[in-house]
């Protein structure tokens, strides 16, 4: 069998093995979601948010929904594993075998994300349908599979980024509180939390040009409407371009951090 | 009482030490709190970006809230990692060694680590924030309303400790609590934002039943003039019933208790 196949199914036995922490940790999403369905009521109702942050209310209440559950889609946990295997010497045993490191890790990220991915289609499918009802969201079979794809990409993109973060491990000791920092702004810039477009014309203008966006407030903002058509075929060249650029950052680092590798203990 | 606060000192001065010793840790703790603190400063921007008035609260007031929210994170994230380290000593029997000190057990199992890089990054944060919403709303500085809104925060931490501790305990009971812990985590969350915000119900629950939006929401209201005596009542007496409520069940969970070492 090949291995790449075999890492990848083995990745969809890891995550349906804790199946429970799974569903804990996207249960405990739900209180941020209220917390803020609360706040954007308040203020949309208490104010001309809408004027300030540029979304209408509709938009806004979408992306809260939904933002939460792609952020949760594309989250990576692999940095630490790499961390201990530079530095516990578990690397050595992909460097004797025939396979790539980093391609093993992408089929095991991509097989642990596909339970996650079925069971946020069933959530996303949920929040949708609710938001037409309630707050008159129109959606075109094109859009849904448009927003498909960008969270495809979303996720590729996601991977190859904290590829690169975790390959620092050649260089730095101890990095597992660094990681720590690295995913809660990473998940402040990508828009997990808030639409950072709603800061005005600088963060929208930043939110475009940098990677982070287009892993959450890109895709989200393809189903809630924010974003023409146009402005949808250019995010996802934009995606494909970071894509490849951190695809080959990544490599570029492995090869280097390869050199300084000394396989202590494994 | 003095031996315990002799006792607190003792903690505090190895938990320091403890964690000077690694230096990149303690920064790096400084430096993972800091990034949780961009998340709670996210609404701050967000209130003042919209310009929205709770009430009679301008952003301003509003920036208090938030900064005691931000301050009581501190004090709480003080003590946090012994209620998320109870489970494991439940597990592998470590209790044992405790329960034979001449101490009270809740006492060293809830309050024998200190963490100061969590604590250290909430304070500064918090209280820069409640002294620059204080200063931009104009509220007068008194004495008495000093005193009161420090009377108020020692009332919130006793708060806080009791009422977070309670669903901890489960971790006599249950082998992992990891879902809990981030149910309780986010519970604390809902104080990130006036509870004016909320329903009427949503309000009444969390003032009287689960008592959370007392811990951030009393001290700012009084601060600002708008607490009434009743209201203060409850704010000294609630943390006097969840405590006695956490200790009653804290004997009920020791107990239960059966040592899983050898």
């Amino acid at each position: 069998m090949n291995p790449y196949r075999c890492i990848f199914q083995m990745g969809i036995e890891k995550s349906l093995e804790y199946r429970v922490n799974v569903l804990l940790t996207m249960a405990g999403s739900v209180f941020p979601v209220v917390l803020q369905t609360f706040m954007w009521t308040y203020l949309y109702g208490h104010a001309d948010a809408a004027a300030s942050t540029g979304y209408s209310y509709s938009q806004i209440m979408i992306y809260t929904l939904l933002a939460t559950l792609v952020s949760q889609l594309v989250s990576t946990g692999f940095a630490w594993q790499i961390n201990d295997d530079i530095r516990q010497g578990g690397l050595n045993k992909y460097l004797v075998r025939p396979v790539h490191y980093g391609g093993c890790q992408f089929c095991s990220f991509l097989g642990e994300k596909i339970p996650q991915f079925l069971l946020l289609l069933v959530a996303a499918v949920a929040v949708i349908v609710f938001s037409m009802a309630v707050f008159g969201l129109t959606l075109s079979a094109a859009r849904v599979f448009l927003f498909v794809i960008s969270l495809l990409f979303a996720l590729a993109l996601n991977f190859f980024l904290f590829y690169s973060i975790a390959l620092i491990s050649f260089w730095l000791t101890d990095v597992n509180q660094f990681f720590g920092t690295v995913g809660i702004v990473l998940v402040v810039i990508s828009g997990g939390i808030l639409p950072l477009d709603i800061f005005g014309e600088k963060a929208v203008f930043l939110t475009r040009l940098l990677p982070f966006g287009y892993t959450t407030q890109f895709p989200v903002n393809i189903i809630n409407g924010r974003y023409s058509m146009c402005m949808v075929g250019t995010g996802l060249l934009c995606q494909i371009f970071w894509i490849v650029s951190f695809a080959f950052l990544g490599e570029l680092l492995w090869k280097k951090g390869l050199r300084h590798y000394i396989a202590v203990g494994g | 009482m003095r031996k315990y606060l002799r006792l607190t000192g003792v903690f505090m001065k190895l938990s320091i030490m403890s964690q000077l010793e690694y230096r990149v840790n303690f920064i790096s703790g400084v430096a993972v709190e800091t990034g949780w603190m961009l998340v709670k400063l996210l609404y701050v921007a967000v209130v003042y970006r919209v310009g929205v008035s709770i009430g009679t609260f301008t952003p301003d007031h509003i920036m208090i809230f938030i900064g005691i929210y931000v301050l009581m994170t501190g004090f709480y994230m003080l003590y946090y990692p012994n209620f998320t380290g109870m489970g494991k000593m439940v597990q592998s029997g470590e209790l044992d060694m405790y329960l034979v000190k001449p101490v009270s057990l809740q006492f060293i199992v809830t309050l024998r680590q200190w963490s100061f890089p969590m604590f250290l990054t909430n304070m500064t944060a918090g209280t820069i924030l409640i002294i620059t919403g204080w200063h931009r709303a104009g509220l007068p500085v008194s004495f008495l309303r000093v005193a009161g809104f420090l009377f108020l925060l020692v009332c919130s931490n006793l708060l806080t400790y009791s009422l977070f501790l309670i669903p901890n305990l489960l971790a006599f009971r249950t082998v992992s609590a990891a879902g809990l812990d981030s149910a309780t985590a986010a519970l604390w969350d809902f104080n990130n934002m006036p509870c004016m915000i909320y329903g009427k119900w949503m309000q009444r629950i969390g003032t009287y039943i689960l008592p959370v939006f007392v811990i951030t929401n009393f001290p700012g209201l009084f601060l600002m003039g708008e607490l009434s005596p009743v209201m203060f009542l409850w704010a000294v007496v609630s943390p006097v019933l969840a405590f006695i409520l956490a200790r009653v069940l804290w004997k009920k969970a020791v107990r239960s208790y059966s040592s899983a070492s050898s």
